[in-house]
């Protein structure tokens, strides 16, 4: 097998063919923030918070998305990435309703940790403020729209790990959100097995267990690499 | 050499939290940062234990978005028969400890002060300058000699 | 129609307006308290699930965020329809109590003292906490360390938060450990001698205020709270009883779930704030007051050594002095020492520290109301919510809310008294001003800045012509 050898902020590194940025940068205990991506599931490329600088390339890339290349250059770090993921961050805020000091994932969500790691200490774009509901026709589960921020964890655990496909999303753009089944509430979904795995591995206060009170949603996120992996061993 | 750092203000009332936002990131950086509703006079126990105390405060006066910073005194005379304002606090700080210590305020000027969260466009885009005018404001050993040769 | 308006109120935690409308004979017609009420807090909450009810509602106090997330959680223990675990009610209780102390603290130590036991005519600039000081430096260090008492036993039980969210539906979210209870013991003989000391100071200077006493809102009305079985002084749970002028009970004990057989909401046109009347005696009638005033008149006795020994000197001088709320602030001074009493009683229970603090279950009860006595009042949370759990309908009786029709007539009275055609007088404004901090109204969601604004007294002829005015910075 042969083993590429390329840079990672003016750090030698090998890779496998086929491994990608993120990846190889993870194995070298380079820290690059994401958000969609989730060891364990596909990747889709979705945030963008991920976003590298690559040699030679004019725009920035994503790593969890791009696979990496003998002799390939890349910077994790910049004033020019730091600003990107700053707007990325602010965007994802002004984009639906984030109160985090009234939210069940205070204190333990992914998004708001970006915020704080990333230095993203305010929005400047105005506020969409859009109505959005809260799903909680499910016995013991609840999505808030408010907090959701497409980034399909729930979609890809539910459909790859669970085999469900319970999950999908509607409509387009700005105007796309999570449905189950056929738009239908989740109560009263067919497919759904009540797992709680989409629950577990989202990111945010979108998805959580009902009975929460503010700041007590936790998560984890572990078992998802482990599933795969004894699956993998099975087959 | 120790600062402490006070935020003013409602944060469900927009730019009048300005001051206290500002003082929970500060806490969140490890710094000593209190978030308060209003001047209170326990502060005044707080404050009398520090070298070094900056209030952060919503101007409702000053330009949307313009950020000042000033020294402040303990109020000689402190404002008759009302709430007790900074430089009140200070005058009581001053009184429980042998002196009081040195006191700054940073403010930024604010716009909107209607129910909810988030700053005015103004307010946003000062407030980066707004926090890190604030963080330059605490204590290291030069930066108080310098304070001291300033005044003295 | 002339009318004086004082703007804002400045020593109350808020922003506030008072209007006197003067009649063409120059005497005050009617006199009105505006707030700035928080109706936009309920709307906030519909379409939310109900177990955020208790942090969300702490919000909308930065005052006394507490009382909120108890009435609230009460609410929600009622949408559960579970009991709740002995040791969270414990510690639901002695969170509430240090809300209590903290609150009562901060409007005698702070607000009230200097007006007080420096003499409402004391030269203004030093009518404040500094000036007081001066005077009597115990005393303020005292109140100070009373005040952060409170505050840390807030902050220890229910973490370092501006707006804890601990309480929850169900119980509480997790146990204290024993080093909290050590702090909670050790801080109580301290805290009951700094009261004691105040009481005394107090009393002392009673009767330099006879003009106070006859004037302040010294008028009959209806008084309502809770009160525990035995008729005792409760905060945190227990029945409604309404008396009247004389004392006597009109209600005994009333099911707080069912408030609104008991009081109905009249609309303030011009104000946010709602105004509720005993719904018997019909409006304005039935106006009836709250807080701790309330409360001391309701109960058969407090129903600790203290603070009762404290009831039964006030209650001589209460009898004399008629319906006065300037009695208020000593009956805020027994109210600490009964809190202090209660809180080291109830801290030193062989049970505190167990674990078994929270019962968990779904919505089985699609409307909950949870009733609580605030620093101020009596305070009434009531939610709907839909099969999912999620919240359709908000109704918030806050004390300022129970209190409104009293203080505008507490107001008129003192202004006819001392307010003089068209001359406005310093001493008037304090004495007018003076009337709503003995009700100390809790403005909710106000804002800081705003209480910076200058006060301004104007005075409008019968076209609404500005004919005087009145301008003092409150910086
Ligand atoms: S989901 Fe995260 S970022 Fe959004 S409100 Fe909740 S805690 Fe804040
Ligand atoms: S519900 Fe959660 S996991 Fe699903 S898309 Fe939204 S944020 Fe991602
Ligand atoms: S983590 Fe790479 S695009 Fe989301």
């Amino acid at each position: 097998m042969s083993v590429y050898t390329l840079e990672i902020d003016g750090r030698e590194v090998g890779a496998r063919p086929g491994e990608t940025i993120l990846a190889v940068a993870r194995e070298h205990q380079i820290e690059i923030p994401t958000l969609c991506s989730l060891e364990g599931l596909s990747t889709v490329g979705a945030c963008r918070l991920c976003l590298t600088e690559v040699e030679g390339a004019s725009r920035l890339l994503p790593a969890c998305t791009t696979a990496v290349a003998e002799g390939m250059r890349v910077r994790t770090q910049s004033e020019r990435i730091a600003r990107y993921r700053r707007g990325i961050l602010e965007l994802l805020f002004a984009e639906r309703n984030h109160q985090c000091a009234v939210c069940v994932s205070n204190g333990h969500c992914d998004l708001q940790a970006l915020a704080t790691s990333l230095g993203m200490d305010h929005v400047r774009v105005p506020y969409r403020d859009p109505l959005l509901s809260v799903d909680a026709s499910h016995e013991r589960f609840a999505l808030d729209h408010n907090r959701c921020v497409l980034c399909t964890r729930c979609v890809r655990v539910c459909d790859e790990i669970e085999g469900a496909h319970t999950w999908d999303v509607a409509g387009r753009g700005i105007g796309s959100w999570i449905v189950s089944d056929l738009a239908d509430p989740w109560g009263e979904s067919s497919s759904c097995t009540g797992c709680g795995k989409c629950v577990q591995v989202c990111p945010t206060g979108a998805l959580f267990e009902k009975g929460k009170a503010i700041g007590e949603m936790t998560k984890r996120t572990a078992f998802v690499p482990m599933l795969q992996h004894m699956r993998g061993r099975r087959r | 050499m120790t600062t402490l750092w006070i935020g003013l203000g409602n944060s469900l009332r927009r730019d009048d939290g300005v001051g206290a936002r500002a003082a929970e990131i500060l806490a969140a950086e490890g710094l000593r940062a209190r978030a308060v509703f209003q001047p209170l006079p326990e502060l005044a126990l707080e404050i009398a234990a520090v070298q070094r105390v900056v209030f952060l405060d919503a101007d409702l006066d000053d330009a949307p978005g313009v950020v000042r910073q000033r020294r402040i005194a303990p109020a000689a005379d402190p404002e008759g028969g009302h709430r007790l304002d900074v430089p009140g606090l200070l005058a009581l700080a001053a009184r429980l400890a042998r002196r009081g210590p040195e006191a700054w305020i940073v403010s930024i000027g604010i716009l909107d002060v209607d129910a909810g969260e988030g700053f005015s466009t103004p307010v946003a885009a000062g407030f980066g300058e707004f926090l890190d005018c604030a963080r330059h404001l605490a204590v290291t050993p030069s930066a108080s000699h310098a304070a001291r040769t300033h005044h003295g | 129609m002339r009318r004086i308006e004082i703007d804002p109120v400045t020593r109350i935690e808020g922003h506030a307006r008072i209007t006197l409308q003067l009649g063409d004979d120059g005497r005050v017609r009617d006199a009105r308290f505006h707030v700035d009420q928080f109706r936009g807090f309920e709307k906030l909450a519909v379409g939310r699930p109900f177990h955020e009810m208790p942090g969300l509602m702490a919000r909308t106090c930065g005052i006394c965020p507490i009382s909120h997330l108890v009435a609230s959680a009460k609410a929600g223990d009622a949408l559960l329809a579970v009991a709740i675990p002995e040791p969270a009610i414990r510690l639901r209780r002695i969170l509430h109590l240090a809300q209590i102390l903290q609150s009562h603290a901060l409007s005698f130590f702070y607000l009230s003292a200097p007006d007080l036991l420096l003499g409402m005519d004391a030269d203004p600039a030093r009518r404040n906490l500094v000036g007081l000081y001066d005077e009597e430096p115990e005393l303020v260090r005292g109140g100070i360390a009373l005040r952060a008492f409170g505050q840390e036993i807030i902050a220890r039980m229910a973490g370092k938060r501006v707006h804890p969210a601990w309480v929850v539906p169900g119980g509480v979210a997790t146990p204290i450990d024993a080093e909290t209870r050590d702090f909670l013991l050790a801080g109580v003989p301290g805290a009951i001698a700094t009261v004691e000391q105040a009481l005394a100071s107090f009393r002392m200077r009673l009767v330099g205020f006879e003009a106070e006493i006859q004037h302040f809102a010294n008028f009959p009305s209806l008084f309502l709270g809770l009160v525990d079985t035995n008729g005792e002084l409760e905060h945190y749970e227990g029945r409604l009883r309404v008396i009247d002028p004389t004392g006597a009970r009109i209600v005994e004990g009333f099911d707080p779930a069912r408030y609104q057989e008991l009081i109905a909401e009249a609309d303030e046109p011009d104000s946010y704030l709602k105004a509720p009347y005993f719904r018997a005696f019909g409006f304005p009638d039935g106006i009836y007051r709250v807080g701790p005033l309330a409360r001391l008149r309701l109960v058969t006795r407090c129903g600790t050594p203290r603070a009762d020994a404290a009831l039964e000197i006030f209650r001589g001088r209460d009898a004399s002095a008629g319906q006065a709320s300037f009695l208020y602030h000593e009956a805020r001074l027994i109210e600490m020492l009964f809190a202090l009493e209660r809180i080291e009683e109830l801290a030193g229970h062989a049970e505190l520290l167990d674990p078994d603090v929270r019962a968990h279950a779904g919505p089985n009860r699609r409307e909950g109301i949870g009733v609580a006595e605030a620093p101020r009042g009596t305070l009434i949370h009531h939610y709907r919510i839909d099969a999912d759990g999620l919240v359709t309908a908000v109704n918030l009786i806050i004390a300022t809310g129970h209190n409104a029709l009293a203080m505008n007539r507490g107001v008129l009275q003192v202004a006819r008294h001392f307010v003089d055609g068209e001359r406005l007088q310093e001493g008037m404004l304090n004495r007018v001003e003076a009337v709503i901090r003995a009700f100390d109204p809790c403005l909710a969601c106000s804002t800081h800045a705003l209480g910076k604004m200058p006060l301004a007294i104007r005075l409008f002829d019968a076209q609404g012509r500005v004919v005087d005015e009145l301008r003092r910075s409150s910086r």
